[in-house]
């Protein structure tokens, strides 16, 4: 379902086959909270911490690549929330300006990183069901499901328009508020009228509302 | 907006889990009593356009970019319970899939998103379409529930920062905040009002609160236009009474930035109209004056746009028509 870098491709490797998702997601939020838990500047545990996640990671079979583009992503927008966050908090009078900063950001970065591991071992499709499994609202992991599936729709959408842009106007120039966002009201309402029709024919076919995973 | 991991305090974060839980909770509760069989299906495909249009950044002034929040968006076309629950979808995914916002600050960031962004969005733009009616009248609720979700939810990030940390620093932290997301606010305004406007024309019947009343009467008409005034009189005095605190930042803030770099290493797509959030012309060389001109043209700027794509709209009773955008 998912060729994108990060994400889990349907066939998982044997460590999360063996491991229940229920279980994944239930140790992964442990891990978090347990990062986030850690006073700050308490550098030796955040290093073991991060040891830690990279045997997990080792052990997974997980290529650094996979999460390491999406991660150093994040890394600006985590360095810009810490220093905001640093100037507020209380712990800026013991440690400083900068070390605080550079605390929550290595903290931050590490929950990230987890979050990231989790998606890399797992397909979504079964952190779901894991979800479902820990008695998440039902409503809840439909729309979830129903957003993942229809994320692609919305691409394949935004496509179309772009290649019938190219076709029509002949140069590729920055567009207008007005353009733009007519643009994207466009692509909603196209991309809605689609999912519709895609949830008619699943209908059609039997879907009841389980999620199946192939691979199982 | 995102607030990741390890950034509030622990005693925060327990406390946003906790009020953000019960109010996803009951959001839930809500929509289950209204749930038909398409239901999941409008909020799968509003929460995949959020988070497709959440990546795409703005400018709103040097170094600094902003995206929509889409809380207003989404309970405009789906009523306030599942815009709170479509938030809270592309929240999770943001979080889960690919790192963006911390999973224990989710409840920090469902409140400022999701109570706030699309709940108290949806309480704003309900008020105002009680006082105007018609598609005009809904999309100049939608642009100022917009505009002021954003600001609301900037004031609600300084009150958890505040909550863990230096109280005495909040005044800074909520000028800034607010500052800094009144130019993001007029991004969110605009990308919303424009999706609104087009929906209207397209299929007025998606939107939840639009009712298409074809005949106000001249009374409405009367308390339409003390509504607008009212609502601008109500955002100048805000942009107006923040302004002041702005003088104190650049020292501040800024400094955080030039240490950590993350102020020069994310450049705009275009040169901001009014750098520094100061307008630097002759006369107006103090900066909280110049500041306070700032909120003031930027929030008439969001009034104005608004009015205008309002007064393009058809008039009530007659065809919309629509531009073929493929």
């Amino acid at each position: 379902m998912s060729s994108e870098p990060g994400i889990a491709p349907l066939t998982s490797s044997w460590p999360s086959r063996l491991i229940d998702p229920r279980a994944a997601i239930a140790l992964a939020t442990l891990y978090v909270v347990a990062v986030v838990a850690v006073p700050l500047a308490w550098w030796r545990t955040l290093g073991g911490l991060a040891l830690g996640l990279a045997f997990v990671i080792g052990v997974l079979g997980i290529t650094p690549r996979a999460i390491l583009g999406r991660w150093m992503g994040l890394l600006l927008v985590v360095a810009f929330i810490s220093g905001t966050a640093a100037f507020a908090s209380a712990e800026r009078a013991r440690l400083g300006l900068i070390p605080t900063a550079l605390a929550m950001a290595a903290k931050s970065a590490l929950a990230a990183a987890t979050m990231l591991t989790l998606t890399s071992a797992y397909p979504f499709i079964r952190l779901l069901a894991g979800l479902r499994g820990l008695h998440a609202p039902g409503l809840f992991v439909d729309s979830l499901y129903f957003m993942e599936r229809f994320r692609y729709l919305l691409v394949d959408e935004l496509d179309r328009m772009m290649i019938a842009r190219r076709a029509r106007t002949f140069r590729r120039s920055s567009l207008a508020w007005g353009l733009l966002t007519g643009l994207l009201g466009g692509l909603f309402l196209r991309t809605l009228e689609r999912s519709l029709r895609v949830h008619d024919a699943m209908l059609s076919r039997g879907w009841t509302g389980e999620l199946k995973v192939l691979d199982e | 907006m995102h607030i990741p991991d390890g950034v509030l305090d622990p005693r925060v974060a327990v406390a946003t889990s906790l009020v953000g839980g019960a109010g996803f909770l009951y959001a839930i509760k809500r929509l289950n009593h209204a749930r038909t069989e398409r239901t999941t299906v409008l909020m799968g495909t509003t929460a995949a356009f959020l988070f497709a249009a959440q990546m795409v950044n703005f400018p709103v002034g040097p170094g600094v970019s902003g995206h929509l929040l889409g809380g207003v968006l989404a309970s405009a076309l789906l009523g306030p319970w599942a815009g709170m629950v479509v938030i809270a979808t592309v929240l999770m995914v943001q979080c889960v899939l690919f790192g963006d916002g911390g999973l224990t600050a989710l409840g920090a960031n469902f409140i400022n998103m999701g109570l706030i962004g699309a709940g108290g969005g949806y309480a704003i733009q309900a008020s105002l379409r009680r006082a105007i009616s018609g598609p005009r009248g809904t999309l100049l609720a939608v642009i100022a529930a917009a505009w002021f979700s954003v600001i609301l939810a900037s004031g609600a990030f300084a009150v958890e920062l505040a909550l863990g940390g230096r109280v005495q620093d909040f005044p800074s932290i909520l000028t800034w905040m607010a500052l800094v997301h009144a130019g993001i606010g007029v991004g969110e305004a605009l990308i919303t009002g424009g999706v609104v406007r087009y929906v209207l024309l397209r299929r007025p019947d998606l939107l939840e609160i639009a009712d298409g009343d074809a005949e106000a009467d001249r009374t409405r008409g009367r308390r339409a236009t003390e509504a607008v005034l009212a609502g601008l009189v109500v955002a100048l005095a805000v942009a107006v009474f923040l302004a002041p605190f702005a003088s104190e930042f650049p020292d501040g803030l800024e400094f955080v930035g030039s240490r950590l770099g993350f102020l020069s290493d994310s450049p705009g797509l275009m040169p901001a109209p009014i750098p520094d959030y100061e307008l630097k012309w002759p006369g107006f060389e103090h900066a909280r004056i110049a500041t306070a001109l700032a909120g003031l043209v930027g929030t008439l700027v969001v009034f104005v746009v608004g009015w205008g794509m309002a007064q393009a709209l058809p008039a009530p009773g007659k065809r919309g028509v629509a531009a073929d955008v493929v």
